[in-house]
């Protein structure tokens, strides 16, 4: 048979259609798939000049979708020092001085992950403290979170601050010491993300894209720009979408729904942020955290300007999606939804929200009525669900066990896309399903086969790419990733310790272990 | 008498007997003169300036260093014809000699504000004149402490300065109705701190006033998207307040004859510059007039109608001359030509290297950045740079073309525009200001 580029046979071939069936070979041609079934009927593909391979009982998946990655800042931090470990400022300063030896002059270092709340000064560094590590580069310290962060006097020259913003700190002699807050650190982030040249976000977003390759990705969502991202990364993808190996979808974070217009996009959002995180105790909760009392987290929209936003995107045909973690953000984005399409009503919206980490069971309710797909990280559970653990910590015995409530909302009947939120945690789709399967409350686990779906066929149908993505079947790209054991077939327990041993793209081996 | 000038607003620039000699400076003696040019009338002492130039841990070492840096100086200054001597100097103590003719801008701008209780108008737009960026700009010395902490102070007293400058600016013109001046004023300071949201309703209320309700929205759009993009608030209620009333339609429109008001009245300028204007069809005629000999360098360049995407044009003769000159000479300029560009094309980043560059996206950066850059290439080689075709051209490229118009600064080129529509609104603009040869 002419053109077929790739035969996969001799493996378990979970298709992931509509009836789940199982085969055990795969012909690719022009890139999508042209053939599958069971038995010998696969021989009559393997010619000469036909790449084939032999799955020897492998298993073989449609390629994964991790539906929410922040790729450039994954990209950008792969590049960074990571600080996420040190517990003092010397041993910060120690990091950094090693890392300037072995930076040509003038570049920045950029430090991630610092924690000043695990250093045991208990506070960010000053520029004096940096300026001790390099003279000759210009160094950038980012706080965990992105909000705050310090600069060398280098770094500090070369920006331009208006002396007038708000959180520049200063020292004794009211010069700026190098630490910045509030609307300062913001500018100062804005201000470097944009001075970093696209040849160093192509370093990294090619280096994420070869660990995502690694873990059988073969698309994914890109969450890029707006508030402590920048409005660059997501320029960036747009102008190198067709160069990367594997698919990726913009989601450009801005309320500009104009301008997403003007550029041909079909969606808007992202991680919009209509509430904070559960590690900073500023997602907004009904009730307060239980490790600080009176607090409830905050909401950075008004009801008024969110529904605003909605309305707009939704009557211009978009799909849209916001970050909504606490139960007050979900009820939040839920109400904007509802009054867009009570005014609006419009059938295959696929609108979505990201994280919807503590759900009410009104709010799964709403969301059933409104069609809503939820974009959700199960491995938030495996690093934050366990007693102990942060979910325990910031919400308590009781809230803790409403926390990804997996199964209760695929047995309502919505669609639940699985995502990383790179690089809170890593790109592993593997570690993802391993923990939808073995969720700590086991009453939201779900089944292996359920959990192999929120990381493909739900992944696509979440970008509308249902009908040429996430599933093997004819005609839909030949995506595949080949795994050394069967995720249906191990003991759950040991899904994780699955791996990955090929990656292919429309009939392209990308990683062949 | 030769005169030195010392150009501490915005990029560092030393100019003796009118030429530029920044390149034949060592970093530490353009510190050294930086740091006495501001106060250029004190006399500073030995000890101290060798002290922050240099490890005041070995005192007869940075002494020695300071003592050839002074010497250096004095070599690059000395003019054969006269006697006097850039320093006055002895053990102790240095200054700058009075009899030496020395123009400082900051030196200038500071006497400007400080001699002057009530500023006039022209007084104010004279200093905004003088304010080219930031102070000291970019210059930074490594292991000199003490130098960069005094940067930073010097630069915020200065830049707080300009914006209180720029402030009665906005108020007076405001005052007198000339609204596109502050206008233009505002848009300077949101560069300057894009993050100040009283700006943005600075605006909004100047747009009501000439009743364009649409530009109204849309600043108030753009306010709405800064603020969320960059700090994810939303709007004080005051602007939310002034929305609502512009979208309810509470608030009066004025004609919009009082746009007429802000027209500035010019007369008609003969450029430098050779400009030109013809249709494709003369083209060539033009060019057997002006490069008769075949020996000027031609950049033909193109415009589409794409909507006003800001810059493109500009962009475009970026890419061509990237393109047509050779890597080792364009790689020799400097390096802020690049710096200043790559704001609007990363095709400049290979000769950028590792340099962190300043974001802050004024107008004046990046027409300076390829007026020099023109300039430079145009110095050797006489260049005529083709527009084809100018009726599309975007706005800010529009604006850099009256800009390199107005300063003249090269005489080795020729801009020729070629239109479609004789009348079109952006011939008609250039006509306005300059005269064009037909």
């Amino acid at each position: 048979m002419k053109d077929i580029d790739l035969v996969l046979y001799n493996g378990d071939i979970i298709t992931i259609d509509k009836h789940n069936n199982i085969e055990n070979w795969v012909a690719i041609k022009q890139g999508r798939i042209f053939d599958l079934g069971k038995g010998d009927r696969y021989k009559d593909y393997l010619t000469e000049d036909v790449d084939a391979i032999d799955l020897k009982g492998k298993t073989l998946l449609p390629g994964f979708y991790d539906s929410h990655v922040h790729l450039v800042q994954t990209g950008l931090n792969l590049l960074s020092v990571d600080l996420s470990k040190v517990k003092s400022i010397s041993e910060m300063q120690n990091i950094i001085s090693e890392k300037a030896k072995n930076t040509p002059p003038g570049e920045l270092i950029r430090g991630v992950g610092y924690d000043d709340t695990r250093v045991k000064e208990g506070r960010m560094p000053t520029r004096y403290e940096l300026d001790a590590c390099t003279s000759n580069h210009p160094v950038w310290i980012n706080r965990v979170e992105y909000h705050i962060s310090s600069v060398n006097s280098m770094a500090l020259n070369r920006l331009n601050i208006p002396f007038d913003l708000d959180g520049i700190i200063r020292d004794e002699r009211n010069l700026p010491d190098g630490r910045l807050i509030d609307k300062a650190s913001s500018y100062i982030r804005g201000q470097i993300l944009n001075s970093i040249p696209d040849k160093i976000r192509k370093e990294g977003v090619y280096k994420a894209i070869d660990q995502a390759i690694k873990k059988g990705v073969t698309s994914l969502g890109a969450l890029e720009g707006g508030f402590v991202f920048h409005n660059r990364d997501a320029e960036f993808i747009i102008d190198n979408k067709k160069s990367f190996p594997i698919d990726v979808n913009l989601f450009y974070q801005t309320i500009d729904v104009e301008k997403v217009k003007a550029k041909g996009l079909d969606r808007i959002g992202g991680c919009i942020f209509l509430d904070g995180s559960f590690g900073s105790r500023n997602a907004a909760l009904f009730e307060e955290y239980s490790d600080d009392k009176g607090n409830k987290g905050q909401l950075f929209f008004s009801q008024e300007e969110l529904n605003h936003f909605i309305l707009n995107a939704h009557k211009n045909n978009l799909q849209i999606t916001v970050h909504a973690i606490g139960d007050r953000a979900i009820d939040q984005i839920l109400s904007a939804y509802e009054y867009a399409l009570d005014n609006y009503p419009r059938e295959n919206h696929r609108h979505r929200i990201e994280h919807f980490e503590i759900p009410s069971d009104e709010d799964i309710k709403r969301a059933v009525k409104l069609n809503i797909v939820l974009s959700m990280q199960p491995a938030y559970e495996y690093y934050w669900g366990e007693k102990g653990d942060l979910y325990d910590r910031r919400l308590g015995i009781e809230r803790r066990k409403k926390t990804n409530p997996l199964k209760k909302i695929l047995d309502s009947g919505l669609t639940i896309a699985g995502g990383s939120d790179s690089d809170v945690t890593s790109i592993y789709p593997i570690l993802g399903i391993h923990t939808a399967v073995n969720h700590p409350n086991t009453e939201y686990a779900i089944s292996p086969l359920e959990g192999i779906k929120l990381f493909t066929i739900n992944g696509a149908y979440a970008v509308f790419e249902d009908d040429i993505k996430g599933s093997i079947e004819k005609g839909k790209y030949g995506d595949l990733v080949i795994l050394d054991k069967n995720p249906l077939e191990v003991d759950k327990e040991r899904i994780k310790d699955i791996k990955v041993i090929g990656t292919i793209k429309e009939g392209n081996i990308l990683y062949l272990d | 008498m030769a005169k030195l000038e010392i150009y501490l607003l915005g990029r560092v620039e030393v100019l003796w007997e009118g030429q530029s000699i920044i390149d034949q400076l060592s970093h530490k003696s353009i510190g050294i003169l930086s740091y006495m040019a501001i106060k250029k009338d004190k006399s500073f002492s030995r000890n101290k300036i060798a002290n922050i130039f240099w490890d005041s841990s070995d005192s007869n070492s940075s002494r020695y260093n300071l003592r050839y840096n002074i010497w250096s100086l004095r070599k690059i200054f000395k003019n054969n014809d006269e006697e006097v001597d850039l320093f006055i100097a002895d053990k102790e103590s240095i200054r700058f000699n009075d009899e030496f003719n020395i123009y400082v801008d900051a030196e200038n701008f500071h006497h400007k504000i400080k001699n002057s209780k009530e500023n006039t108008i022209k007084d104010l737009e004279y200093l905004k004149g003088l304010y080219k960026g930031e102070f000291l700009e970019g210059f930074y010395i490594k292991d000199s402490s003490e130098f960069n902490d005094w940067v930073f102070y010097e630069r915020e007293k200065f830049q707080r300065n300009y914006i209180k400058i720029l402030s009665k600016l906005v108020d007076h013109y405001k005052s007198i109705e000339e609204y596109q001046k502050a206008i233009d004023i505002l848009e300077n300071m949101i560069n300057i701190n894009p993050l100040k949201e009283e700006l943005y309703l600075q605006l909004i209320k100047i747009y009501i006033k000439l009743g364009d309700r649409d530009l109204a929205l849309h600043h108030y759009k753009r306010c709405c998207t800064v603020l969320r993009e960059e700090l994810n608030i939303g709007p004080m209620e005051e602007t939310k307040k002034i929305f609502n009333q512009i979208q309810k339609g509470e608030i009066p429109q004025e004609k919009k004859e009082k746009e007429i008001k802000i027209e500035i009245k010019v007369k008609k300028k003969k450029t430098n510059l050779n400009l030109h204007y013809t249709d494709e069809n003369t083209l060539e005629q033009v060019l057997e007039r002006i490069n008769p000999d075949r020996d000027k360098k031609i950049i033909y360049t193109y415009t589409y109608p794409l909507g006003n995407i800001e810059y493109y044009w500009i962009s475009e003769v970026v890419d061509r001359i990237i393109e047509d000159y050779p890597r080792n000479i364009l790689k020799r300029l400097p390096k802020y030509y690049w710096q200043d560009l790559s704001l609007i094309n990363s095709a400049t980043e290979k000769y950028l290297e590792d340099i962190l560059s300043s974001q802050e996206m004024m107008d004046n950066k990046i027409f300076k950045a390829l007026e020099d850059l023109l300039s430079e290439i145009s110095k050797d080689e006489p260049l005529v740079i083709i527009l084809d075709y100018v009726d599309a051209i975007d706005k800010k490229s529009l604006e850099f073309i009256k800009y390199i118009l107005y300063r003249e600064r090269f005489k080795n080129m020729t801009l020729v525009l070629i239109g479609k529509d004789d009348e079109h609104e952006n011939i008609e603009e250039i006509k306005k200001y300059f005269k064009v040869e037909g």
